[in-house]
């Protein structure tokens, strides 16, 4: 039943995010074709210069596409919040909670999904600054990006760095899912509800984090600001726990959510 | 006696109200039962709880022997009082939705109605009316052949013509070993198809019995019964 919970999620929000996606290589392309970047020596630069009507269009299509980066991150949030709210705490929940399926499935359907759109968008606005750049021989520069980072990062941070990402925007959107969960709660005023409890869930992850930072601050905090080295070994053990306490965050909201809308569901 | 549908001492508040208040209840397999009362008397309430939309503050409820949850879910249709149709689909992409969670659910069934009422398949949900929704949500919850339907207001929003094409396909459509129960205040509309009736005053059962008895016994017709009980 996951599966095809996820085929219609993905179809539901597929049909904002595809758009968006090929518009935006698109004008990466186009940006590329006319040019509004230049390689000086080892540097890019912007070429527009002077005022004709190319440098005109020049800059009206760069702003298009910055204007397209800052709108397909946007959308990504909006869509996170608006298929949680909408499509399970709205009159959509009325089908949703009736279909014979898990409460943690609908949760776990909605939060694969919205991994999936954030890490297709950071890709897609990753592949059309690489378009726009136009860089000769991509992939082996590309290459020799990553072993250069590997060689300074080394081997754990290589692995721990897109883990950490992973769980901690896994953690964000359970925190939205869970925000909204609570405002559902309270018959009136349940958007303000919401926001309040976003606000106290951020504040009590905060003072999970201090608190870790002091209890282990003389393992990791002190030596890593002595250390001289240029990435001290207690960078992986920071980031490893960092991760480790988002997930543990994570989880947790992910139960009072499921809790809530097991017990305390009230659609209106 | 195995009930399709038992409430024991059945109680839900919100807050300092009292939605639903000591009930007991058993409904029978095979019968069509009207849930019968005023605004407010808990009718949408019960069928909530019935739905696992709700849970009970105390005292149980159970569906075919069985607490609400995967498995009643999977035997009750329901037709809320709401339009929960969203606004991306076709009507041919919400049938191919209830093919894939109801293993009861019935496509052709739902595709002859639709071209009986001239309901074209390829037609977005977004772009239909009030009231065609209401016919495709009705038309989708009787394609099932469930054990138990709950019909939520079935005929409220839409005119007095097509109540009638809405009971005839109610009638017509549901699985024969299937109870169905439906709530509704329009009580002369529907009387002549109910088998049982249910009158619930604030959130109270206060009468149940079938509509033979109660013409054998009052000389009245349903409707005049109600008007008689809950006479304000």
């Amino acid at each position: 039943m996951l599966g095809k919970l996820l085929k219609y999620e993905i179809k539901a929000t597929a049909r904002w995010f595809l758009p968006i996606y090929i518009i935006i290589i698109l004008f990466a392309f186009i940006n590329r074709l006319i040019n509004p970047f230049q390689k000086v020596g080892d540097t890019y630069t912007a070429t527009v210069e002077g005022l004709n009507f190319l440098n005109f269009m020049r800059g009206i299509s760069i702003f298009v596409y910055f204007a397209l980066i800052v709108a397909v991150i946007a959308m990504t949030f909006i869509i996170i919040i608006q298929r949680f709210y909408k499509n399970l705490l709205g009159d959509e929940g009325y089908l949703m909670f009736t279909l014979p399926v898990k409460t943690w499935q609908h949760i776990i359907s909605k939060l694969l999904t919205s991994m999936m759109w954030i890490i297709l968008s950071f890709l897609v606005i990753i592949s059309s600054i690489l378009i726009l750049l136009n860089i000769d021989n991509l992939f082996s520069e590309l290459g020799r990006l990553i072993s250069t980072a590997r060689e300074f990062l080394g081997d754990n941070l290589m692995i721990l760095i897109p883990i950490v990402a992973l769980i901690s925007s896994a953690y964000s959107i359970l925190t939205v899912y869970n925000a909204l969960s609570i405002g559902h709660l309270f018959s009136k005023h349940r958007i303000l509800a919401s926001f309040g409890a976003y606000m106290v869930i951020y504040i009590v992850g905060q003072i999970v984090f201090t608190i870790f930072a002091f209890a282990t601050a003389n393992k990791i905090l002190v030596p890593l600001s002595q250390s001289t080295a240029m990435v001290p070994p207690q960078v992986a053990t920071l980031i490893a726990s960092i991760t480790v306490i988002y997930a543990l965050l994570g989880i947790a909201n992910f139960i009072v959510a499921n809790v809530i809308l097991n017990r305390k569901l009230n659609l209106e | 006696m195995n009930y399709i549908l038992e409430c024991n001492n059945l109680t839900k508040t919100f807050g300092p109200t009292i939605a639903l208040n000591n009930v007991n209840l058993n409904v029978e397999r095979g019968k069509i039962v009207g849930l019968l009362g005023p605004n407010a008397s808990g009718k949408t309430t019960l069928i909530k709880l019935c739905n696992d939309l709700l849970t009970p503050t105390s005292g149980e409820i159970l569906i075919g022997g069985k607490k609400p949850g995967i498995e009643t879910k999977r035997i009750i249709s329901y037709l809320p009082e709401r339009t929960y149709l969203n606004d991306w689909m076709r009507v041919s992409d919400i049938i191919e939705f209830f093919k894939d969670f109801y293993t009861d659910f019935v496509p052709d069934k739902a595709y002859d109605m639709l071209s009986k009422l001239n309901i074209d398949p390829k037609d977005k949900l977004k772009t239909m009316s009030k009231g065609t929704k209401e016919k495709v949500q009705l038309i989708l919850v009787m394609s099932r052949e469930a054990d138990l339907y709950l019909l939520d207001e079935p005929i409220g929003g839409v005119d007095p013509a097509a109540r009638d094409y809405i009971l005839d396909t109610i009638l017509s459509n549901y699985n024969e070993s299937g109870t169905v129960i439906i709530s509704t205040h329009l009580i002369s509309d529907i009387e002549k198809i109910l088998d049982e009736v249910i009158f619930l005053k604030e959130g109270q059962i206060v009468l149940q019995k079938t509509v033979d008895e109660i013409r054998e016994e009052t000389g009245k017709s349903v409707d005049a019964l109600f008007r008689e009980v809950f006479k304000c």
